[in-house]
């Protein structure tokens, strides 16, 4: 049974990219098939991460201008997984970029029913986990991954403004869709969360701060770890997936933690 | 309730309409064994009670009809359906002054030749669908994520899953939309018809929804 998810924020920065792509990795790992799309159509970040400039971009499948088979290449073996890693990309033009931020209403109700069709193909290709590595805020794109994706991951940083502004969200957005919704915290000062006290406590602040927002649940809440951070300048750009090669690293360990609450109602 | 089936016929039982609107032929009656028959109903009904008859049930099947003074309009109707009785005698009604209007003249000096009431049974169509909510509609609405976040939350799975196989039966929307009852389907599907996000179409004897 394949089950989908939506990666999303209010605000960017959260670690989005990162969580989707150790996520998916993980699934891999375990012999399965997981599929990352790279559904941030302002800023996309995969090709740049598995250095590829594919023949056909997600863009161009919403554009209604190649097939679902044509959109994803699978990178299990150049990352060596025994599963298979389906990866669509987004295109990183800046005129591709111009492009989709000028499409209209009619285009995104097009755009929403091929995403559709690429869920249906998916399903039919028996792939485990599909991971939309979302826009940050409220975009058609990300609007449109939230409405076709089993559940939500809303990654969200220990940051004010955050606070209020992913809660406004989820009461107006994920609570109208009516979306099984997790709350994610990332880069969580070590010393909050580093005793089972200050962990608990800070738990009880979060969800008191989301009571009102009944259908988000807390999913987990992940260290600020400097060594997450990276150069720029790794020998091989795939070296920030922490889960290919550093599988005792906290990050690692912490979607470790979060994996059987995702998987609760649906077995992967 | 649900029409299934209208004829129109002479006293003597004669029938010169008739219009299935079930998909399912086989229980659909045949015009030339039901007018007669129930024509006989219709009058033993009269001399017992001195009354028009208005209403019969069998089961789940009711029967109106509607006594005019050389013809009948009758319909058969299912209990499954959003129709209720008063608008059901509205279209008894309806349809028998067109009928009269249009051929008084025929139905006078009538020669048993059927082809001066052809085409009626299209208007009896046309009547009927409109009231029974299958007439042909085009959305004049985008559907979209915006729509589905700002819609009645009743309607949005409806809507949800129309956008998602672009296209259905009722019973193929309801697989999506999880909704149990087909009437309650039904409904859902009708205002967001009247809303303008869904359009109506038929196929064959099919009654397909779509998105725009």
């Amino acid at each position: 049974m394949t089950v989908s998810v939506a990666i999303h924020s209010y605000k960017g920065g959260t670690g989005k990219t990162s969580i989707s792509l150790n996520l998916s990795t993980l699934i891999a790992q375990e012999g399965k098939t997981a599929c990352l799309l790279d559904w941030d159509f302002s800023g996309p970040s995969l090709t740049e991460i598995f250095e590829k400039r594919p023949k056909f971009y997600l863009n161009d499948l919403v554009e209604g201008q190649c097939s679902n088979e044509d959109v994803l290449v699978d990178v299990a073996s150049e990352i060596g997984v025994k599963g298979r890693l389906l990866v669509g990309f987004a295109d990183p033009d800046t005129e591709s970029i111009r492009n989709m931020a000028k499409k209209s209403r009619e285009f995104q109700m097009k755009a929403l029913r091929r995403v559709f069709a690429l869920k249906r193909y998916l399903e039919e290709e028996d792939v485990d986990l599909v991971i939309f590595d979302t826009s940050p805020g409220v975009s058609y794109s990300s609007l449109n991954a939230i409405i076709i994706s089993d559940k939500v991951v809303i990654l969200m940083k220990p940051y004010k403004p955050d606070f209020g502004g992913t809660f406004n969200m989820l009461r107006g957005i994920h609570t109208e869709l009516d979306k099984e919704s997790f709350l994610l915290i990332n880069k969580v000062p070590i010393e909050t969360i580093m005793s089972p006290e200050d962990k608990q406590d800070f738990t009880r602040k979060v969800e008191d701060y989301f009571a009102e927002v009944v259908q988000v649940q807390l999913l987990g809440m992940i260290p600020c770890l400097c060594s997450v951070s990276q150069t720029g300048f790794e020998d091989k750009p795939t070296d920030i997936i922490l889960a290919l090669k550093k599988e005792y690293h906290p990050l690692v360990a912490a979607l470790r933690d979060i994996l059987p609450k995702l998987r609760s109602k649906t077995e992967w | 309730m649900r029409i299934k089936t209208i004829y129109i016929f002479l006293k003597d039982g004669r029938c010169v309409v008739s219009k299935s609107f079930d998909g399912d032929s086989e229980t659909s009656q045949d015009p030339d064994y039901f007018c007669p028959l129930f024509a006989a109903i219709d009058s033993f009904a009269q001399v017992m009670t001195q009354k028009k008859m208005k209403r019969v049930e069998f089961g789940d099947l009711q029967v109106f009809t509607v006594d005019f003074e050389d013809f009948n309009v009758l319909v058969t109707a299912e209990t499954v359906g959003s129709l209720k009785e008063a608008e059901i005698e509205d279209i008894l009604e309806t349809i028998g002054i067109k009928f009269l209007e249009r051929h008084y003249r025929d139905l006078h000096d009538w020669d048993g030749d059927l082809n001066c009431f052809l085409g009626f049974d299209n208007f009896c169509e046309r009547v009927i669908n409109a009231r029974q909510g299958t007439e042909e509609v085009q959305p004049t609405k985008i559907a979209d994520a915006i729509t589905l976040i700002e819609l009645d939350s009743s309607l949005k799975k409806t809507l949800q899953a129309l956008i998602e196989i672009q296209e259905g039966t009722i019973q193929e929307i309801m697989e999506k939309s999880e909704i149990v009852s087909q009437e309650a389907q039904a409904k859902i599907l009708v205002e967001l018809v009247k809303k303008g996000y869904v359009g109506r179409r038929r196929e064959g004897k099919k009654v397909l929804y779509y998105t725009g």
